[in-house]
């Protein structure tokens, strides 16, 4: 399964790269620019995805029948991915942005609040980093990841609750029915929001599979420590 | 199209490095685990 996602996101994201620089038409208004846009939305997607897996799974843990150290493993994990994607995703729209605003940055409502959210799951992972105990951390985290996740929606709907300088949402929008995209640049589309979210899959997989580690040497490095201890100790209370 | 290349050239080393260090770090945490599970050379 994990090969199986690893291939096809590698097939994808190649095809994707090859159809986006040199298949597809330039945009009647934005020239050339408008091969960017096989790259920007699907990352900015793949963000909005890994948040919300994340509140999932914080959701998860903090209901009582469902607490299981799983979820807090699965929420570190998408939430990791999720911040080097959303960081993609403002260094892919400020590239564009350069050149179409004339800016690198502008304090537009859109870009704004997906700064707030990657400062905001920055904050989640540096949470982690405070507390020592598992469970106490497990349990804050899961709180500050919910209040996190609070933006995406926020973010999504920038575009449409304030006059913004960015764009309208070119796919994942209201009125799904009309289509602003069509022939091979839709397909190309298509394909970079399947190929970044199978990239997602298989990196959530194996960083998962770290978070497990991580634990067990968190858990291992205990043991020996106590270990040490109790060896240190025995000899001094013997000789006194 | 040198803004082309160079978002497409961000994504791609960003998430190829990414990738990188999530493998790296899963075949140190594999090693430290087979040994003493501490953190550095084998006693």
């Amino acid at each position: 399964m994990r090969r199986l996602l690893g291939i096809g996101s590698a097939a994808g994201l190649t095809l994707t790269a090859i159809l986006g620089l040199f298949v597809t038409p330039p945009d009647r208004v934005m020239g050339t620019l408008v091969r960017l846009l096989y790259v920007h939305p699907s990352v900015a997607w793949v963000a909005y995805l890994a948040f919300g897996v994340t509140a999932l799974a914080c959701i998860c843990y903090l209901w009582p029948r469902t607490r299981a150290p799983f979820w807090d493993r699965l929420a570190v994990s998408s939430a990791e991915i999720g911040v080097v994607f959303c960081a993609l995703t403002l260094a892919t729209g400020s590239i564009w942005g350069r050149p179409t605003w004339g800016v690198w940055w502008v304090w537009d409502a859109r870009l704004t609040t997906t700064a707030l959210l990657l400062a905001l799951f920055i904050g989640y992972l540096a949470l982690r980093r405070v507390t020592v105990d598992p469970g106490a951390r497990a349990r804050r985290s899961a709180v500050a990841g919910l209040v996190a996740f609070a933006d995406v929606p926020i973010v999504h709907m920038s575009v449409v609750w304030w006059n913004t300088l960015h764009q309208p949402a070119t796919v994942l929008r209201p009125s799904l029915a009309s289509p602003t995209l069509s022939g091979s640049m839709a397909w190309t589309l298509l394909l970079s929001f399947l190929s970044f979210t199978l990239l997602y899959g298989w990196l959530l997989m194996h960083r998962y599979q770290n978070s497990v580690l991580e634990a067990r040497l968190e858990d291992e490095g205990m043991e020996i420590a106590l270990a040490e201890r109790w060896a240190e100790a025995v000899p001094s209370g013997v000789g006194r | 199209m040198s803004y082309v290349a160079a978002g497409y050239a961000v994504a791609f080393v960003t998430l190829g490095s990414y990738t990188l260090w999530v493998l790296r770090r899963r075949r140190s945490l594999d090693r430290l685990l087979r040994t003493d599970g501490r953190p550095g050379p084998q006693r």
